[in-house]
């Protein structure tokens, strides 16, 4: 009896193990499908249908209401709601299945389900942190069977080449901007940089020299007690899509300008005017909401930080340098029943129309230029002192590099800006903090090829 | 007959839980360790057999390296408070003499009840630079405030603060059991033959206590070196990577940075570093009487 239960405990390790490899296979015959199907499908039905139900909708002008069906949406954020309500009031007969799933683990959620291929969503959102780990996979849907180019003909050039995988096909969608700015307390600019007009303050500040001379000359007149920029970690957002990715076609290659920013962030930090607060620290908002710090440079989606206390007394002006932070990508599952449906959701998400309106309701930037400029002209928000915001975010998109990015853009910039700051705090020079870089990267990275 | 049969309806009986084991816990460590010898495509999931390359990358790393000694650091800074905290305590919350114990018991229990994220941002406050309410103590005794963060050894000092004043409530808890579970005739006895406290408590309840210490020991070391969300949670970086531990390491190869089977291989090798320690541990607690049996070798004989 022992021997019998034994073997059938055996027997039922080796099937379970033959299971597992079973999905391997499977999944792998999947994905040949997928190819094959993506591929098919692109050239064949799916684009002939998608055609005749997305971009000819566009043309032929068909009746919203006459489009029905049900479509899975997964993302990570419950600003996606929003976007529904928006999407129903004029598809109204298209229901979109929202399913938030919060945290770190969304991405782990998703990675698992792609992998299995059951229980899919039809629709899914990736952040730019990693979304560039999925878009060369075939399992997500190739967009040109939604005619994306005609589509984001008025997005921003980096927009359309973040949009791209590394075969330069479109693979997913954003409908916002997200550049930095450098956003700062109104009353206190006034009090101590005599102005808070944000054309005049981007004047004041065109390199970190001068945001360093600013710095001192507050810092002496309020007695250490007021800051005009926190911390040399967030220096290299500002730069971060203004100079050469650090890793190019799977090769480390460090430019001047990114010994330079380790340069500036030194004599930020050795200067005895920089109060260090940690991003994101509780000094940091402290500082901040209590005008002890002038300063911050942030993405546009910094409106979502709890910053009320300030509400009408921050203003925005253009850095510099031009960049952008933390896009939300949308994807379509290539295997999905709801692939033309899917379109007609992805269609509206990249209209003016829509991008307009979440403007006003959401305050999310729009990734359209025609949309911006649609806007503009007298756009006045009241959060802002009456600001034209969307005046000021133009100049930087219109200043983003074209990039496309990889999967190591964003991790090894993160890389080098913790591996400077960290360095720089520990006193060690330049050659020191980039030995430094290159042993971590070769530890995360070992595939990318080091000089 | 009736034996082998009553048999057959015992091995029914215990067929869920090795069901369940077999495919929730054995078939998962199977796979894990297949998994290390591979290189995991990220989305279609397929594997391609790269042999022991993953281990050698891991063994040839020198930050995973650091990583197994910031853990031991971090894990040695909280045990040893830790227990020690705990010990006494439960000895003394073991006298009658004293009231409300359970209130003590409780109030002690508390912060285990609190979630491991919420403990890491909570000393990450308390422990931030310049305004925390450490820093803010400090400077009201005229003193400089201290960065923690960026100081190697403070910043692992907090993340040891913060996992020993979680977990030392739940320790009084084994402790205390272990306390009450020795006979009073013992106590009494010694009492009557002139024992002092000090020696009941080192000739009395410390060696009737090693199962229960051992139990502790073993738990903590398993525990203690999974540490993972306060040393992720409570500082955001810190240089040199001082307060990255085995697991962090490993979680952000896998999940971050999607390297499965490399995260793997460093899922192996934390359990093997695991079970060498615990294995060390149950050595040094062993009891030896049992490997020396009376009479000894003489006796047997």
């Amino acid at each position: 009896m022992k021997k019998l239960l034994a073997l059938i405990c055996c027997l039922a390790l080796v099937l379970a193990m033959f299971a597992g490899c079973a999905g391997d296979t499977s999944t792998d015959t999947n994905t040949n499908d997928t190819t094959s199907d993506a591929t098919n499908d692109t050239t064949s039905d799916a684009t002939n249908d998608t055609t005749d139900d997305t971009t000819d909708d566009t043309t032929e002008e068909v009746n919203p209401e006459d489009l029905t069906g049900t479509l899975t949406y997964w993302t990570y954020t419950d600003t996606a709601y929003q976007l529904t309500e928006q999407f129903a009031e004029k598809y109204p007969n298209i229901t979109v299945d929202v399913q938030v799933f919060g945290g770190d683990e969304y991405k782990t959620k998703i990675l698992t389900a792609l992998q299995s291929g059951t229980d899919v969503p039809d629709m899914f959102d990736l952040e730019e942190g990693y979304v560039y780990e999925f878009l060369d996979s075939d399992v997500i849907a190739d967009l040109s069977y939604i005619d994306i180019e005609n589509l984001t003909a008025n997005y921003y050039d980096y927009q359309k080449a973040s949009m791209k995988d590394s075969n330069g096909n479109y693979k997913c969608l954003t409908f916002m901007s997200n550049p930095v700015c450098f956003w700062y307390l109104r009353d206190a600019c006034e009090q101590w940089l005599g102005t808070s007009d944000p054309d005049e303050i981007s004047a004041m500040i065109t390199s970190w020299d001068d945001m360093f001379a600013l710095q001192e000359e507050v810092y002496e007149a309020s007695n250490g007690e007021v800051a005009v920029f926190g911390t040399i970690s967030e220096m290299p957002k500002v730069s971060a899509f203004s100079f050469d990715p650090l890793v190019q076609n799977g090769e480390l290659v460090i430019s001047d300008d990114w010994i330079g920013l380790i340069d500036d962030m030194r004599t930020f930090y050795n200067s005895g005017y920089d109060p260090e607060y940690g991003s994101w620290s509780g000094e940091w908002a402290t500082a901040w909401n209590t005008g002890k710090l002038l300063f911050r440079a942030m993405p546009s989606w910094d409106y979502f930080t709890d910053w009320d206390v300030n509400t009408g007394n921050v203003g925005l002006a253009a850095p510099f340098l031009s960049s952008f932070e933390g896009q939300t990508c949308l994807c379509v599952y290539n295997e999905s029943e709801n692939k033309d449906l899917a379109g007609v959701f992805l269609s509206y998400i990249a209209s003016d129309e829509f991008q307009i309106a979440n403007m006003e309701v959401n305050n999310q930037v729009p990734a359209s230029r025609s949309a911006i400029e649609a806007m503009a002209d007298g756009y006045s928000a009241e959060k802002y002192g009456g600001q034209n915001i969307l005046a000021t975010f133009s100049d930087v998109l219109e200043n983003v590099e074209a990039i496309t990015p990889d999967k190591y853009t964003r991790s090894v910039q993160n890389l080098f800006q913790n591996t400077a700051s960290n360095g720089i705090k520990e006193g060690k020079d330049n050659d020191t903090i980039i030995a430094e870089f290159k042993s971590a990267l070769a530890d995360q990275y070992p595939e990318v090829v080091i000089n | 007959m009736w034996r082998s049969k009553r048999a057959r309806y015992a091995y029914l009986y215990i067929l869920p839980f090795f069901l369940v084991f077999l495919i929730f816990k054995l078939y998962p460590i199977i796979y894990t360790f297949v998994l290390s010898l591979c290189d995991m495509d990220l989305l279609s999931g397929k594997l391609s057999f790269v042999g022991w390359s993953n281990y050698t990358r891991l063994l040839n790393s020198e930050y995973f390296f650091r990583s197994i000694g910031n853990t031991l650091l971090i894990w040695i800074m909280s045990i040893i408070p830790q227990l020690t905290l705990a010990f006494l305590l439960a000895l003394l919350m073991s006298n009658k003499w004293l009231r409300g114990r359970a209130i003590f018991r409780n109030v002690y229990f508390f912060p285990n009840l609190v979630t491991s994220v919420t403990v890491g941002l909570l000393f990450g406050t308390l422990f931030s630079y310049p305004g925390g309410a450490i820093n803010n103590v400090i400077t009201a005794f005229g003193l400089e405030a201290v960065d923690f963060q960026n100081n190697q050894m403070l910043a692992r000092m907090v993340i040891a603060i913060a996992i020993c004043w979680k977990n030392f409530g739940f320790n009084i808890i084994y402790f205390t059991a272990g306390i009450n579970s020795i006979s009073n005739e013992v106590l009494e006895a010694a009492s009557i033959d002139g024992a002092g406290w000090w020696q009941k408590v080192t000739k009395i309840t410390i060696p009737l206590m090693k199962p229960i210490l051992i139990y502790v020991m073993v738990t903590s070391i398993i525990g203690g070196l999974q540490m993972f969300d306060e040393s992720k949670l409570v500082f955001q970086s810190v240089p040199g990577d001082a307060t990255t531990t085995m697991i962090k390491y490993m979680y952000d190869s896998a999940f971050v940075r999607f390297q499965f089977g490399y995260g793997a291989a460093c899922a192996y090798v934390v359990f093997v570093i695991i079970m060498f320690f615990s294995a060390i541990s149950m050595w040094i607690t062993r009891d030896r009487d049992k490997v020396r049996p009376l009479g000894g070798k003489r006796g047997r004989k």
